[in-house]
């Protein structure tokens, strides 16, 4: 059944003296609690009680005897019937079980606790009370080993305060509390999940945190008495100072959730600590409540309000109507409290965010350097080339473009590579086009462009297609492959979804490449188109991947296209390589302006 | 707890036990409650300071007499004379006028136990001069226990409250008067024996053997999952004669069991239902 998997199970334990204690604590038990609540009493089974007549009358939700195989629900308060032990499975299933006494009782808490603790887990929260034997401290520890919170009345409110003694002696229960205490925890608990309270409650070292605390101020012991008895059994915290210095002095060492402040007090009255209170950032939230004689005075209600009081209410004290003004004020508080929290958990984040992203940055910085280790250095270009630019500028740290120059024999061989996506998955496509394009040309001493191509189709095909199963890779890369025959004065080019541009005496033109790149798609026999020209000196070739004429950008965001290029290495091509660089470059981050860059950005220029 | 903990068995450990004692001895107790089936198998372990599961495992597939012993273990049940006082009253005040009526009583005390319960059914019959004309069949699936409640001696120990009980179940005797007491011991009356048939009787895999006038199986189905429950309350059902009388205990319930609607309440606090004509 899916409410008890959600939800949780809250079961007490006793013995002598702890009906008087449940009797206490269920009448503050909401209508609508969000867990099943389970009572083992240790009872006389020669006297029929009729306990659960007796709690009904006190209880808003439903009180009931267990039988055999009743299955536990939400905003049900079942009691373990007498002489027999209380068993249960994970879905809140009970079994009833007649064998030998334990701890010479039947019920016995020990057997029921131990049962809650392995079907239950961090989903239990185990309350022990006043009684008069030992029973059930050592299974109250087994529920806290599983992650469940055990609760230990405490001994000077119990009672008969063996059972508490016992329990606190074997081990250090999670929380230790008087009954007003324990109610409070209990309604706090129906605020959050079961499993998510008792996180709460047992990493945050402080109760405080999650139960409203009230700081009462009154210069008379006798008001002060009389105050905490209204309020005692609310649920909240109650603290307590006879003095507007010491509430001050309070009020500054814990975040209170609603301050209940006398007007007339000697020294510092009401009114002085309110405004005190008011001016320091700690405390200047925290709801106040004056409480005075003079509450019908109009010109002292005004005064109360100026100096940030929420609310004025006239002495003697009317328990329902603080009650009520109380309760506004704590909502009031853990609205403010909430969005602190949630700020607090947005810094948080932000912060670990920025770890996270600091550690991938380190690694990515570190990629960044194997990358550029494969990439050919700009001496080696330098010592091939009259002249010659690089533009190599990746949209992240890594990216797909790659470049590759090499002089085999009288040959020079270059390549402007572009692989699919960008990023990490990018610059891994390049590592493995680079490796294998040394492979074809440095072992293999293939140098003609179109056969290079044809060798890498066959490499791509070996390198991602699995020969167990049919999937064939559709990633890969485009292309562009010159080499440049020294001694003839000639340069050949075939390109895999990648066109160069020329410029010679006959001005500027793009030479088209074939319209396929290399993937695992392509056919191994597909016939990639060889372009030859003649080459002077003083001639440029450029390459370039498609990450400048792709981008986005201009006064209408459009695409930069390769006419503009062509436009621009035109109105620079007489310029030394090193002008046209940063022409393009200006250019093109001119052009991107305030857009994103979209792809990496590489463009390769070459002066004979 | 009492005693000190030794190896916890989980949830899979109750399991291998189970398959283990199915295969060794033909006992199924795959529709036992887990919860009490692991107390009892957990208590077992306990009892015998046992530290290492795989090696109890390896034991107990080693020798039969310690699997017989674990499934006693398993299968005991607690009881006493006139256990729940009113419940025997509740037979006298409402049962015995009915049961006056037939002219041969047939009863079946499933999962009977060491038959204290059997004996004060006895005592009752015979106090309402319906003892000659009855038959009582007394079953158990553990024959240790059936020999103690066929042999009807026990520890006078467990003697010491049940007189109490005797007196508020509306007895109007001394229950001193149907035993003798030798060598500490207490000794049924063979008269009592007379009209009892002890016999194993499995719920989980035996079938139906009679027509009952009355049957009772208090604190039984506890021990069993509720679709074990409802199997056996439906051969329960199956055994009793028409207006026969079905008495289960108190906190157990025909709640959402098949012969719900079948069945009348005769006493609700002790759940005595009679069947629907």
């Amino acid at each position: 059944m899916e409410n008890m998997e959600k939800e949780g199970v809250i079961i007490f334990g006793g013995s002598a003296g702890s009906i008087e204690v449940i009797m206490n604590i269920f009448p503050f038990i909401p209508p609508d609690y969000p867990f099943a609540i389970v009572v083992v009493l240790h009872r006389k089974n020669t006297v029929e009680h009729h306990l659960e007549d007796v709690l009904s009358r006190k209880a808003k939700i439903p009180v009931m005897e267990i039988q055999d195989k009743m299955q536990l629900k939400p905003a049900h308060i079942y009691i373990a019937p007498g002489d027999y032990h209380l068993l249960v499975d994970d879905n809140g299933f009970c079994t009833l079980d007649y064998s030998e006494k334990i701890n010479y009782s039947r019920p016995s808490i020990d057997v029921t606790f131990d049962c809650f603790a392995n079907a239950f887990g961090n989903r239990c929260i185990g309350i022990l009370l006043s009684g008069a034997n030992a029973d059930g401290a050592e299974s109250l520890k087994k529920i806290q080993d599983k992650g469940g919170l055990t609760i230990v009345q405490s001994p000077e409110s119990a009672k008969v305060a063996t059972m508490p003694m016992s329990a606190i002696n074997l081990f250090s229960p999670d929380v230790i509390a008087d009954i007003p205490q324990i109610s409070g925890m209990l309604v706090e608990a129906s605020r959050y999940s079961i499993s998510h309270y008792i996180k709460q409650i047992k990493h945050g070292d402080d109760l405080n945190d999650s139960l409203p605390t009230v700081l009462i101020v009154d210069d008379l012991e006798d008001n002060l008495f009389s105050l905490n008895a209204v309020l005692k059994f609310e649920g909240y915290i109650i603290h307590k100072a006879n003095s507007g210095a010491l509430a001050i002095e309070m009020a500054l060492n814990q975040q209170y959730d609603c301050i209940v402040l006398d007007v007339q007090m000697p020294e510092m009255d009401g009114f002085e600590v309110a405004t005190i209170l008011g001016q320091n950032d700690f405390t200047k939230n925290i709801p106040i409540i004056f409480l005075s004689a003079l509450g019908s005075d109009k010109e002292k209600v005004l005064q109360g309000m100026d100096s940030g009081a929420i609310d004025f209410l006239a002495k003697p004290v009317d328990p329902p109507l603080i009650k009520a003004k109380l309760k506004l004020c704590i909502k009031l508080s853990s609205k403010y409290k909430d969005s602190k929290r949630v700020i607090s958990a947005i810094k948080e984040e932000h912060s670990s965010l920025k770890e996270v992203n600091s550690d991938f940055s380190a690694s990515l910085r570190y990629a960044q350097n194997i990358q550029q280790a494969i990439l050919p250095t700009a001496e080696v270009i330098n010592s091939l080339f009259n002249d010659n630019f690089v533009i190599f500028r990746p949209k992240e740290s890594i990216g797909g473009d790659f470049y590759y120059v090499k002089e085999v024999g009288n040959e020079i061989i270059f390549i402007c590579g572009d692989c699919t996506g960008h990023g990490v998955p990018g610059a891994m496509m390049s590592m493995i086009s680079a490796n294998i394009i040394h492979n074809i040309i440095d072992s293999k001493k293939i140098i003609v462009p179109n056969v290079i191509l044809n060798a890498m189709v066959r490499e791509f095909r070996k390198a991602f297609r699995n020969e167990f199963s049919n999937i064939t890779i559709q990633d890969g890369l485009e292309v562009a492959i010159c080499t440049y025959y020294k001694k003839e004065k000639k340069m050949q080019y075939a390109g895999a979804g990648r066109p160069i541009i020329i410029a010679n005496q006959d001005g500027i033109k793009t030479i088209k490449s074939s319209s396929y790149g290399i993937s695992g798609n392509v056919s191994e026999n597909y016939e990639f188109e060889l372009n030859e020209f003649a080459v002077e000196e003083g001639h440029q070739i450029y390459l370039y991947s498609d990450g400048i004429v792709d981008q986005f950008g201009g006064p209408k965001n459009k695409k930069f296209m390769t006419k503009r290029l062509v436009q621009l290495i035109s109105s620079c091509s007489n310029l030394p390589m090193a002008d046209q660089k940063e022409i393009i470059d200006n250019a093109i981050l001119n052009w991107k302006s305030a857009y994103e860059q979209i792809d990496d950005i590489l463009v390769m220029g070459i002066k004979f | 707890m009492t005693s000190i903990p030794f190896y916890k068995i989980g949830a899979s450990e109750v399991d291998e036990l189970i398959m283990l004692i199915n295969d060794y001895s033909g006992y199924d107790f795959s529709d036992y409650s887990m919860p009490s089936l692991h107390r009892r198998f957990q208590r077992y372990i306990d009892l015998n300071k046992i530290s290492d599961f795989k090696q109890l495992l390896q034991d107990l597939i080693n020798d039969s007499a310690m699997v017989n012993n674990l499934i006693e273990e398993v299968t005991v049940n607690v009881t006493e004379m006139f256990r729940d006082p009113s419940f025997f009253a509740a037979i006298r005040s409402e049962l015995v006028p009915q049961l006056n009526k037939l002219p041969l009583i047939k009863i079946w005390h499933a999962g009977c136990s060491t038959g204290e319960e059997v004996y004060s059914m006895a005592i009752l019959l015979k106090e309402h001069d319906l003892f000659d004309k009855s038959i009582i069949y007394a079953t158990d699936i553990n024959q240790t226990v059936l020999d103690v409640a066929k042999s009807g001696k026990y520890n006078i120990e467990s003697f010491k409250e049940v007189e109490i009980n005797y007196r508020e179940s509306e007895g109007n005797k001394k229950l001193s008067d149907y035993y003798t007491v030798l060598n500490g011991e207490v000794l049924m009356n063979d008269e009592l024996k007379s009209k009892i048939i002890f016999s194993t009787h499995n719920l989980v895999s035996d079938n139906a053997f009679n027509q009952f006038d009355l049957i009772v199986c208090r604190n039984v189905l506890i021990y069993f999952n509720k679709s074990l429950q409802d199997n056996v309350l439906q051969m329960f059902y199956n055994s009793l004669t028409e207006n026969g009388i079905l008495a289960i205990g108190s906190k157990e319930t025909l709640m959402f069991s098949p012969i719900e609607s079948k069945m009348q309440v005769i006493n609700s606090q002790w759940k005595i239902w009679k069947k629907k004509v």
